[in-house]
């Protein structure tokens, strides 16, 4: 922040503090879900039920955002995307203001596999004491098929965030682009980057009704809209 | 009932093989009665290897998930109850916590039966009887769990009783981590 003048801004503050909400989120379902057991389950739960409405809001975020949360702005097509492997491995290779094209590419992939993940477990149930909102709404088959995805993409996806971080870890020390202070600053050096590819602004009250918005419908959809689990002696059957 | 109906084969045809072991002596016929003895040889293996029919597999994997469907059925109002989904029931939390005390004390006979190498659908692991001494730690923890939530249900306090449902609940839990398919 020191040296304003010689930065750009790249990533608004939604979309940062989306980052890392979201990185708390899924590491700690993740990891209460992995070694958590029975007794993490609820803090597995609320972890996973906060990762559904932060992607809900970055669903929207990436249609109605500043330019480079745009999913329009940053998919590449399939002959930017050949073209930048073809310069993966040049260590000087220009950095990109946002997402570079691989870069895109893995962040929508991650946020389908997470999305098609937490919402499975919307329809599970651990048989003993914990389900899933949906649980109750639907039938003994789809259950069991949620729970089958959602328990088989488990290490699928401990394998994703890894080789997020090896990415991370590899533009550090092998490029020398500082991707993860970028995303807590939202700023990268104005040498690296033309001015015309930073953001004007955060555009901070659009995200301020959206927030509001998503966790009403995410309250909505996790806790009000879900049936009453029957609570009569026969549910048990 | 279906491993002691099986064992109580492979004694017969233990016994058998004494018996043609004895005769071969008397008569002299050695080559008959050693063919004889290791037919009888083959066939106790071969009752020992098959364990049981796929028929008294399913049956007993039908008897533990009866068994664990009766516990749930036990334990579900209660769950209910330390959640808050309905109202506490002093009487009620006692009835059920006695009963998942002889439940529980029923597993280690019901997963007795090694289902292993038969077709059966089932959800129990091989590590069952691959590691039987985990397995009956596990079964212990929920006799001990079921046991001190009849102690909680004597205090009639809901504080006391929503942790022993909850200790119970962590004991079929971890029991699952480890001895259930998870899909």
């Amino acid at each position: 922040m020191i040296h304003r003048d010689s930065e750009r801004l790249i990533w608004d503050w939604p979309l940062r503090l989306w980052h890392w909400l979201f990185a708390l989120c899924v590491t700690g379902a993740w990891m209460t879900g992995q070694w958590g057991g029975f007794d993490w389950r609820q803090w597995h739960i609320w972890f996973g039920q906060g990762a559904i409405g932060l992607l809900i809001f970055r669903v929207i975020w990436g249609i109605v955002g500043p330019r480079n949360a745009r999913f329009s702005r940053f998919l590449p097509r399939p002959s930017r995307l050949f073209t930048y492997l073809k310069t993966l491995p040049k260590r000087n290779a220009a950095e990109y203001a946002g997402h570079n094209p691989l870069g895109a590419v893995a962040v929508v992939f991650i946020l389908a596999v997470l999305g098609v993940h937490a919402t499975s477990g919307l329809f599970i149930s651990d048989d003993i004491l914990y389900e899933g909102p949906w649980y109750v709404a639907v039938s003994d088959e789809t259950a069991d098929f949620a729970s089958t995805v959602h328990h088989r993409l488990a290490w699928p996806i401990g394998i994703l965030l890894g080789l997020h971080i090896i990415a991370i870890l590899f533009y550090r020390l092998y490029k020398g682009q500082r991707l993860t202070r970028a995303m807590i600053t939202g700023r990268k050096p104005a040498d690296r980057i033309p001015d015309a590819k930073s953001i004007a602004s955060s555009r901070t009250v659009l995200a301020l009704i959206l927030i509001a918005l998503v966790a009403a419908l995410a309250w909505w959809l996790l806790v009000v809209a879900p049936p009453e689990p029957p609570a009569e002696f026969d549910s048990w059957y | 009932m279906g491993p002691y109906l099986n064992k109580g084969l492979s004694h017969k045809r233990y016994a058998g093989r004494g018996k043609y072991r004895t005769n071969s002596k008397e008569t002299g016929l050695m080559n008959r009665g050693k063919l004889i003895v290791l037919g009888a040889l083959l066939a106790v293996a071969g009752a020992a290897g098959a364990q049981m029919s796929d028929e008294q597999a399913e049956r007993a994997v039908e008897t533990r998930q009866s068994l664990l469907q009766v516990m749930v059925w036990n334990y579900g109002p209660m769950g209910a109850m330390a959640r808050g989904r309905i109202d506490f029931d002093t009487d009620r939390v006692k009835t059920n916590a006695e009963r998942l005390v002889a439940l529980s004390k029923m597993m280690s006979d019901a997963f007795a039966a090694d289902t292993r190498s038969n077709d059966v659908d089932t959800e129990a692991l091989d590590v069952i009887w691959e590691q039987p001494d985990d397995f009956a730690a596990k079964i212990e923890a929920t006799i001990e769990a079921s046991n001190a939530l009849v102690g909680a249900a004597a205090t009639g306090d809901e504080g006391v009783m929503t942790q022993a449902i909850g200790r119970v609940g962590s004991t079929c839990g971890s029991c699952h981590d480890d001895f259930r398919l998870d899909d």
